[in-house]
């Protein structure tokens, strides 16, 4: 909820909902794939948003950076409510926040050489030109551990890990104050995920830049994280310290979570029965009437079923949303 | 040849000298040789581009447009040539004895059928089987999947399902024609961490239920130390180690099935800085004329420019295509060691 500092972003009550698409679904049916959370990032934070696939982590980052407009609630960053500027105050902020995707293939223009990629925001928003241009991209491009000689070359012309350091050189050319890391090393050779990872920690180290870091995959939320929020059908369900939740998970959710991850480790015993219990997805558009989680979770009681359970500090800067795990941290 | 023998099992699948080169005379699998036992589960492992898709698809001999030919010595089912089977042949076995399960669960299916005509159909295709029969055994096999409800998913559309049902339907379709091998391709690499979790451990329960070999590719390193028996380690296009998983995991013999290990994020520890192995990995055309990960290796010395061989360690059969090897020290961790 409420990060240590003054928060660069923060978003209150903040809601998506789209209209449920295919011929399957009964005309007007909305799906909430952020079904009303609030959420600040401090100045220089990495801040981790956890979840499955469909959870709406992706959607809660489109919406902090005011690519998408909300349903309803609101987000501030630095003070600003992004809703409330319009297109022109938008635009101004925008060299403040960027974004970098999880695709290097898809989030590069192929048929713009690196150089152009990069010069862009730099004559947009920084508005270089000539020699000045030309040595702020070299200083990029070193920057992210390519070659300055590398600018006159096209995507197709380099690896996956060296495309998401284009993606990142253009991320950060601007200085942003924040940036939105949309599952940044998940389609990259685990030798590869290192370096990238490296890279981004160094730089906001360096640039003091705060972000959102986007991923399913917990070992690597566990190694760049500060915080993490763990999110579960549109809804946060837990968020405290990184340390704090990976020794201390209070919600079933992120218990199951962590209980799921396969470690290679071959002398590790059979699937564990708490695993193993709780099978089955979720296809289909219905909401449970009570706690999202119920239909799946171990501690599911009468009063799950009573409304989405909120937010509640159960330990000093650990927000878990759920009725019975209160009871059950203290003795873990 | 060197010939990378299964344990003890009678052999189910045997390669020899297995090359592929794509358009262009672009070698992308270089001299693969290995054995598959009865019941027993290999996995391939590597990074992208190394080969390991291209060297499955061979065995069923259905290699994606752009490749040129296949060279091999031989390839072996049950004893019979797969190199020089016809046409019929080998229709019967591609997803008869030898079945296959693929990375994303959305596109394996066709989307404008529903499930259960599909597994009937592939059914009748490989079996004598009255539509009835096929029906019921179509039903049993999705139960055995783990899928609850067979009924209502036998009805259903493939996008009326989750992703983890989706991907357990395609393994009850795989599994309806009773094979003997089953060649898994990233099976859980789409899917959620819950849901991965649940599919690798039903592969290992049918796997052993049924006595099915089983070829796993991947490039997760988790997912091969719970499935898999025996480890075939490739790299740009060779293989540079096979051992046993848990041969693996404790000491892996070549350098690079080392630093692949330590590069794993772990939930327990926390790195200033993240493992990783300096470098790109090769890309078919590019590959050095002597070891292939020379420029990647921290321990690189005189003699890896040299063509390097498969060796024999130990006595358990383990190979390893390093001439360093045996010399290294042979422990995981030292965490940070590797610079880049």
């Amino acid at each position: 909820m409420r990060a240590a500092a003054k928060p660069l972003v923060e978003c209150t009550g903040l809601m998506k909902t789209y209209a449920a698409g295919g011929f399957a679904a009964p005309r007007g049916t909305h799906v909430a794939a952020v079904g009303g959370i609030n959420l600040a990032v401090a100045p220089g934070e990495t801040l981790a948003l956890v979840g499955e696939s469909g959870c709406g982590k992706s959607t809660t980052g489109r919406l902090l950076l005011g690519l998408e407009p909300p349903s309803s609630g609101s987000v501030k960053f630095d003070w600003a409510d992004l809703q409330a500027l319009g297109e022109r105050g938008l635009r101004a902020l925008r060299k403040r926040m960027q974004i970098v995707f999880q695709d290097p293939y898809g989030s590069l223009n192929p048929r713009f050489s690196v150089r152009r990629t990069l010069a862009e925001p730099l004559r947009i928003h920084l508005k270089l030109s000539g020699s000045g241009l030309e040595k702020r991209i070299r200083e990029l491009l070193e920057s992210v551990g390519l070659e300055s000689a590398h600018a006159g070359r096209y995507p197709h012309e380099f690896s996956g890990g060296q495309r998401q350091r284009i993606a990142i050189a253009r991320a950060i050319s601007v200085e942003p104050d924040f940036v939105v890391a949309d599952e940044p090393v998940s389609a990259l050779d685990i030798s590869i995920q290192g370096q990238i990872l490296r890279l981004l920690m160094e730089l906001r180290r360096r640039l003091a830049m705060a972000m959102l870091f986007i991923s399913h995959d917990l070992a690597v939320v566990r190694q760049v994280s500060d915080r993490v929020a763990v999110m579960y059908r549109g809804r946060l369900v837990e968020l405290a310290a990184t340390e704090r939740i990976f020794e201390h998970p209070a919600h079933p959710y992120t218990r199951l979570l962590l209980e799921s991850v396969l470690r290679p480790e071959p002398w590790r015993g059979g699937p564990d029965a708490s695993v193993r219990a709780q099978t089955g997805g979720h296809a289909g558009l219905s909401m449970p009437a009570g706690c999202a989680f119920s239909a799946r979770c171990p501690l599911a009681g009468s009063n799950c079923l009573d409304g989405s359970p909120p937010l509640r500090e159960i330990y000093p800067g650990h927000y878990c949303a759920c009725r019975e795990a209160a009871a059950t941290t203290n003795s873990i | 040849m060197t010939v990378l023998a299964a344990t003890d099992n009678a052999v189910l699948v045997r390669v020899e000298n297995l090359s592929v080169t794509l358009a262009g005379a672009v070698r992308a699998v270089d001299g693969i040789d290995f054995q598959i036992g009865h019941g027993e589960c290999v996995a391939l492992v590597g990074e992208s581009g190394c080969g390991k898709t291209l060297t499955a698809l061979s065995l069923l001999r259905s290699l994606p447009p752009g490749v040129e030919k296949i060279d091999c010595a031989r390839m072996e089912f049950e004893g019979r040539r797969i190199d020089l089977m016809g046409r019929s042949d080998l229709r019967r076995l591609r997803g008869g004895q030898a079945a296959m399960v693929f990375q994303d669960p959305t596109t394996s299916f066709n989307p404008l059928f529903r499930i259960g005509d599909q597994l009937v159909e592939t059914i009748r295709a490989h079996r004598k089987f009255s539509r009835a029969a096929a029906t019921k055994l179509a039903m049993r096999c999705l139960g055995e999947a783990g899928l609850e409800e067979a009924a209502r998913v036998f009805g259903s559309y493939p996008h009326q399902l989750s992703g983890g049902q989706r991907q357990r339907a395609f393994i009850a379709m795989a599994l309806s024609t009773e094979p003997k091998l089953l060649i898994a391709d990233e099976p859980t690499t789409a899917l959620d961490v819950t849901v991965q979790r649940q599919i690798v451990d039903l592969l290992a329960r049918l796997a052993r239920q049924r006595g099915l070999s089983l070829l796993l590719i991947t490039h997760n390193l988790a997912v091969v130390a719970r499935l898999a028996d025996r480890v075939l380690m490739m790299y740009a296009g060779q293989i540079v180690e096979c051992s046993t998983v848990e041969e693996l995991f404790s000491a892996p013999a070549h350098p690079y099935s080392r630093a692949l290990i330590e590069c794993l994020p772990s939930l327990e520890r926390v790195h200033s800085r993240p493992p990783t192995i300096p470098g790109n990995v090769p890309r078919p055309g590019h590959w050095p004329t002597g070891c292939r990960f020379i420029d990647r290796c921290a321990r690189a010395a005189g003699g890896c420019e040299l063509p390097q061989r498969l060796k024999a360690i130990g006595h358990g059969g383990r190979l390893v295509r390093c001439h360093l090897a045996g010399g290294l020290k042979n422990r995981v961790g030292g965490g940070d060691e590797s610079g880049g």
